[in-house]
């Protein structure tokens, strides 16, 4: 099946971690968000969806993107090295109740590896979205959740990650709608 | 009895209630509605190519004979926009797959320059002053506006057109301001009454752009 209509086939999947981060952000939590090259400006891009959103009179919820600051990018750089440019940051930044979302098109990205492992490692609530087979950060089941959209084309990974946060955001809100659904105890 | 949830998402989602209800109940639901924006999308991806085919071969064709001049392409657009103008400009300077580098700047991301622009002049020249200081004639413009109505990327294609560059508009509903631009000399409008599917098929746009502008330079070599 295309990797576009394949989509439908990881709504439940999709819905159940729009659930969870829902919880977190009524908690007081906020979305972090990274990946390399392309995915970098998917993680902007997911920023803006959250902080400002197109639908208006939805409430603002707070969302922080790893890949913006040069000057922090490369500074963790020099001294921690590359892999270490999302978890230096997450150790800083993130709190428990935090949200992790780590983007990357092969699901090969030591950095998103590392920032995802860490992000588990502080109590974050652990997101992945990856593409080709899932690599090795989806083999080894480092996310909490992850969908993985099979296509070895780069550009198509891509086309169907923005769909996907863009429904992320969606979901997200219309838990939000469903305050009963936001107690702790309701997730499963 | 239920109690209908009030507002836009009350409108998108019209079966949420109020109420405490059933994890699983909605679940569903939004498991049926994300299966529908899927078929969606790939609907509206599929219309573009009887819409936009022929243009995006045209346009391709263009943008290799600049390339092969030495042109640079600057990209451009706000917000989520702007995300995707840094998309296009890493897309063809840093290909993901074996494809030729090509010379491309996003005038999204210098921090600096856009406040200085902005406080000192007006947020709508950040992107024109840009392409004033840097573009040269047979350079390429790439706007995306989902509105196609942005002021500040509508300027830049002004500034553009002024400087004899090749002018790429990407735009979503009918086009806005964008499709009465004189300016323009390639739009691509995605006919969607969603900003997000909108978006969505931009992304297939620019993506297809540049592929048919690898072939065409891998033709004319």
């Amino acid at each position: 099946m295309a990797p576009g209509q394949a989509l439908a086939d990881d709504a439940v999947r999709i819905g159940r971690a729009c659930h969870e981060m829902a919880v977190r952000f009524h908690r007081g939590g906020k979305l972090i968000v990274f990946g390399n090259g392309g995915p970098a400006t998917d993680a902007q891009h997911v920023v803006v969806e959250f902080v400002h959103p197109v639908i208006v009179g939805k409430r603002a919820l707070p969302a922080i993107s790893l890949t913006n600051d040069a000057a922090t990018l490369t500074g963790i750089s020099r001294t921690e090295g590359f892999d270490e440019v999302f978890a230096a940051q997450l150790r800083l930044l993130a709190a428990p109740e935090d949200i992790a979302l780590g983007l990357s098109v092969d699901g090969r990205c030591a950095n998103v590896r590392r920032g995802l492992v860490t992000a588990r490692d502080l109590g974050l609530l652990t997101v992945g979205l990856f593409g080709g087979d899932g690599g090795d950060i989806a083999r080894d089941a480092i996310a909490d959740h992850a969908v993985v959209v099979s296509s070895d084309d780069p550009c198509i990974v891509k086309e169907v990650h923005v769909t996907i946060y863009h429904i992320l955001w969606e979901l997200v809100h219309v838990f939000f709608e469903q305050p009963g659904l936001l107690d702790p105890a309701v997730v499963r | 009895m239920s109690a209908p949830v009030e507002g836009a998402i009350g409108a998108l989602y019209p079966f949420l209630d109020a109420r405490p209800t059933d994890v699983d109940a909605v679940l569903a639901e939004v498991a049926r509605s994300t299966a529908e924006k899927a078929t969606e999308i790939v609907a509206l991806r599929d219309s573009l190519v009887a819409e936009h085919g022929q243009r995006l071969l045209d346009c391709a064709h263009r943008c290799a004979t600049a390339f092969r001049a030495g042109a640079t392409l600057f990209s451009f657009g706000n917000g989520g926009s702007s995300t995707d103008a840094q998309d296009v400009a890493q897309l063809f300077l840093h290909p993901p797959t074996a494809a030729r580098p090509l010379p491309a700047i996003s005038l999204t991301h210098d921090v600096a320059l856009i406040t200085a622009l902005s406080n000192d002049v007006g947020f709508e020249v950040v992107f024109a002053r840009q392409l004033a200081a840097f573009g040269r004639a047979g350079d390429i413009a790439v706007g995306l506006s989902t509105s196609g109505g942005s002021t500040n990327v509508l300027r830049a294609f002004e500034e553009a057109a002024r400087r004899g560059m090749v002018t790429i508009g990407i735009a979503g509903y009918d086009g806005g301001r964008m499709a009465e631009s004189a300016a323009v000399d390639h739009l691509f409008v995605v006919p969607s009454a969603s900003v997000h599917r909108v978006q969505e098929a931009q992304t297939t746009l620019y993506h297809v752009l540049w592929e048919l502008t690898q072939q065409a330079l891998a033709d004319e070599r």
